[in-house]
């Protein structure tokens, strides 16, 4: 594959899904760290091209979470995804999106990092399960598996949260037993 | 139900800036040419291969419990679009009222964590000063309580309240048969018909001046003792334990301490309904911030203070307070269970309604608390009101993770938040809900509660910088706004609001004095009906049974300069020709600032208003005018002098309240109270405080 190549398949990955891409950072991370990381899984992308399955999309998400993980092991330890969330929940003047943002956010703080991951790829960045599967680097049963629990543990803090039918949390909390 | 959950999830996703066609915007575009630049360069890749590969394998441990080869999805998978913000998904989401409360303490925790952390922002330290005053400032406004005197008390007056029924803390109270003043640290008890001092309490170590208000029911006082010193800002945040002090005192025979009751926190203001006070206390979280490390960026010490709220525990948003009575002194905590929330809230401020039978003691103080702002309290008989006023930039400063750049939230638009509790029942008051304004109240006074509908007069600055005035109407139940009349005095500062029923009245004042008349009948369709333009302006407005209205204020010239004390009587019986009918002017009397309506008294019986005036001019300074009203007249019939404090220091006391006991109209100054006769003026008698 020539230089060439590489660089039409390159602007052609980073038109799909650079948008994202570049979200699933933001909301992990400050925004120079986004971009660096960003142009890193880029360049990472054009010097493995041959390499990278097809479509990309799963692969990409899997290559920006070590990558993110890297830069912030070195920065600081705790979770920006929080302080996103929260920052967001502030920000929003519609009531009832206000509290099931705030729902979301308080019960996902309770949750483990890898129970986050699960339960946003999909509802965020539109990745299909066998995609999420490929982002989290394992197989679409376990990927389905580990969504599950997640799923329940969600449901039930969610519910010891108090939110019930009625709220938009509590139709979260439905929905997600359902 | 994946999708119906699918939906939930993304309706609940921050919106970012990659989610408007990033990549295809001119950003996108110098990204992509970057990524092009350095993907030629051999040795930044190899570099950064390094740094990553070794590190991702146990991340994807740590996310996904079956490790596994990445499993390509079949070919054929259609993938969607980019995930978009959840601006469709907004609509679809059932209304409901937000919870109140918290349900449980870890909800109640994750949630203050969240929001705080949220609301939790750098300010630079040069900045600080700047905020202090204003934090002073609106403290001070708001503490400017007011009134309308409670008619149908025949033999004496009582401070001049802003609702009839709701009482007000103030620096003197009378029952008719006996005056208890606070000053200086000091609670003394006069016998109105001896006119001999009975009682003295000091209820500081020395006698110095405190900020010091009292409420008086029955053989109880209950005196507010206000801290010296800086408004708000404790030290690092956290609350400086040296709160207003309230004390409960006996006076059925020599004044005693029956209990002190010490909030952690800035006292905001006090209602009182028959027996039963209503304490306002505002507290800002305990929070151990890191020391700033001024060689980090920005973003890193905003990160690092974020945590520090991420991690602070439940009792850090927990206000306290002690309790001492009957030698027992008692540290105590409002449970979480009592700790409720707007909507909408930074976690930054908590308010706190404390409530004290004056007749039971200090047993049960039952707190609720509610993680919101609040500078301003108003009451009616049955709901109290908390309001708070914008912020000036940024909610929520903190001397500790100060330093860097300006970062007012230009996000934070300039909105009143109004918190209503229900206060019907004499136990804890139960929160209702919460609405806002645009704009900023100028005090309690800008809010009436009148017919199920809570009026506001806001006044907000628009993006050119030109303030103006509105009228909402709000729906007392849902705090929704259901009219409003706005455009009132652009470019003018707003000097004196008054309701009466469904009336309003609104001064604003530049160089000319309009007196604005708002016929607020209809909810839904407020509007001002009439407008008298004015030299000078009026602070203080106080409605007379007979649709007339005295203003107290300033007179000045039609350049717009203050040339001296006015009070005027207004003709408003007809809404649309506000006509002014009398005034009196004292170009010797110049007043400075706005008149504090408990230093108003107006004794309809004698047809009496007595203002004290306070000028720089030495002769004058300190006295007060006694006016007449009657019809369409306002005669001035005299002053009322103090005995000069002959030195040192050698001075005049300045009269600061009126009242009428037994017959006589007595006036109180820092120095003691005057007895006078309520017709001459002339002098019965002097009861010092030294």
């Amino acid at each position: 594959v020539d230089d060439v190549d590489r660089r039409a398949v390159l602007d052609e990955w980073f038109r799909t899904y650079a948008d994202r891409l570049l979200a699933y950072l933001l909301h992990r991370t400050d925004r120079e760290t986004a971009q660096d990381v960003l142009q890193e899984l880029f360049m990472t992308a054009y010097r493995k091209a041959p390499d990278v399955p097809e479509p990309p999309v799963g692969w990409l998400f899997a290559t920006a979470r070590r990558l993110l993980a890297n830069k912030r092991r070195g920065l600081r330890r705790h979770d920006d995804l929080l302080a996103r969330l929260a920052d967001d929940v502030a920000a929003t003047n519609d009531e009832p999106v206000a509290e099931l943002k705030q729902a979301f956010a308080q019960t996902l703080a309770a949750l483990s990092p890898g129970d986050r991951e699960v339960l946003t790829l999909s509802g965020w960045y539109g990745l299909t399960p066998a995609e999420a599967a490929q982002a989290l680097d394992c197989s679409p049963n376990a990927y389905n598996v580990r969504l599950h629990r997640a799923r329940r543990r969600l449901s039930e803090h969610l519910t010891s949260a108090g939110y019930e039918a009625g709220t938009p949390a509590g139709q979260l909390a439905e929905a997600l037993r359902g | 139900v994946a999708d119906e959950l699918d939906r939930w999830i993304a309706a609940a996703r921050p919106h970012t800036d990659a989610d408007d066609g990033w990549a295809a915007s001119t950003a996108g575009a110098q990204a992509l040419a970057a990524i092009q630049a350095g993907g030629r360069s051999r040795h930044t890749t190899s570099r950064r291969r390094r740094a990553w590969s070794a590190a991702g394998v146990g991340l994807a441990t740590a996310a996904c419990a079956i490790v596994a080869l990445a499993a390509v999805g079949p070919p054929s998978l259609h993938v969607p679009p980019a995930a978009r913000p959840p601006a469709g998904h907004t609509t679809r989401v059932p209304l409901q009222m937000a919870l109140a409360g918290y349900n449980t303490c870890p909800a109640a925790l994750a949630a203050l964590r969240a929001h705080t952390a949220a609301s939790t922002t750098l300010v630079p330290s040069y900045q600080m000063y700047a905020y202090d005053a204003q934090l002073g400032g609106a403290a001070r406004s708001a503490v400017v309580p007011d009134a309308v005197a409670a008619q149908g008390q025949p033999d004496h007056s009582s401070t001049n309240v802003q609702e009839a029924g709701v009482d007000e803390p103030d620096i003197v109270k009378t029952d008719g048969t006996r005056i208890v003043t606070v000053v200086n640290g000091v609670l003394r008890v006069v016998d109105a018909k001896t006119r001999k001092l009975t009682g003295t309490l000091r209820l500081t170590k020395q006698p110095q001046y405190q900020p010091a208000n009292l409420l008086l029911f029955g053989d109880r006082a209950l005196v507010v003792l206000q801290p010296q010193g800086v408004y708000g800002m404790a030290q690092g945040s956290a609350p400086t334990g040296a709160g207003p002090a309230y004390t409960l005192v006996d006076l059925s025979g020599l004044p005693t301490v029956i209990g002190t009751f010490t909030p952690n926190g800035n006292y905001v203001d006090a209602r009182m309904i028959g027996s039963t006070v209503r304490l306002v206390v505002s507290s800002a979280p305990n929070i151990k911030y890191p020391t700033a490390n001024w060689n980090q960026p920005e973003a890193k010490r905003l990160a690092a203070a974020k945590s520090a709220v991420l991690a602070a525990p439940l009792r850090a948003w927990q206000p306290t307070y002690q309790v001492t009575q009957d030698g027992v002194t008692a540290n105590r905590v409002v449970p979480c269970d009592q700790i409720q929330h707007p909507a909408q809230y930074t976690g930054q401020t908590m308010l706190t309604v404390y409530t004290i039978d004056l007749t039971k003691g200090l047993g049960a103080l039952s707190p609720i608390s509610l993680a919101a702002d609040g500078d301003t309290v108003y009451a009616t008989a049955s709901s109290l009101y908390i309001a708070s006023n914008p912020a000036w930039f940024g909610c929520c400063l903190r001397y500790d993770v100060i330093v860097g750049g300006a970062r007012p939230r230009p996000s934070l638009p300039q909105r009143t938040q109004i918190h209503r509790f229900d206060i019907t029942s004499s136990g804890a008051p139960r929160y209702l809900g919460s609405g806002s304004v645009p704009g900023r109240l100028l005090s309690s006074y800008s809010l009436s509660d009148y017919d199920g509908h809570l009026r506001v007069v806001a006044t907000a600055v628009t993006s050119k910088g030109v303030s103006t005035t509105s009228v909402y109407v709000l729906d007392a139940d849902t705090l929704k706004v259901t009219g409003s009349a706005g455009g009132l005095g652009r470019g003018q500062q707003v000097y004196a609001v008054r309701f009466a029923g469904p009336v309003a009245y609104v001064v604003t004042f530049r160089m000319l004095d309009p007196l604005y008349v708002l016929d607020l009948h209809d909810p839904a369709d407020p509007r001002e009906v009439g407008q008298l333009e004015l030299t000078g302006y009026s602070s203080y407005l106080y409605p007379l049974p007979n649709g007339q209205l005295i203003g107290v204020g300033q007179d000045g010239n039609s350049k717009g300069l203050v040339t001296g004390l006015q009070v005027s009587l207004f003709d408003v019986s007809d809404p649309a020709a506000p006509t002014r009918l009398a005034h009196v002017v004292g170009r010797d009397l110049r007043g400075e600032g706005q008149l504090d309506p408990h230093a108003f008294l107006y004794w309809p019986a004698k047809g009496l208003i007595v203002v004290p005036i306070d000028t720089w001019k030495e002769s004058e300074t300190g006295k007060a005018l006694v006016l007449h009203v009657s019809g369409s007249q306002l005669t001035r019939l005299g002053t009322i002098t103090h005995p000069r404090h002959t030195g040192p220091p050698d001075y005049v006391p300045g009269i600061q309240r009126s009242m009428v006991v037994d017959g006589s109209l007595w006036t109180m100054s820092s120095a003691g109270l005057k007895v006078s006769d309520l017709s001459t003026l002339a002098d019965q008698g002097w009861i010092p405080f030294s």
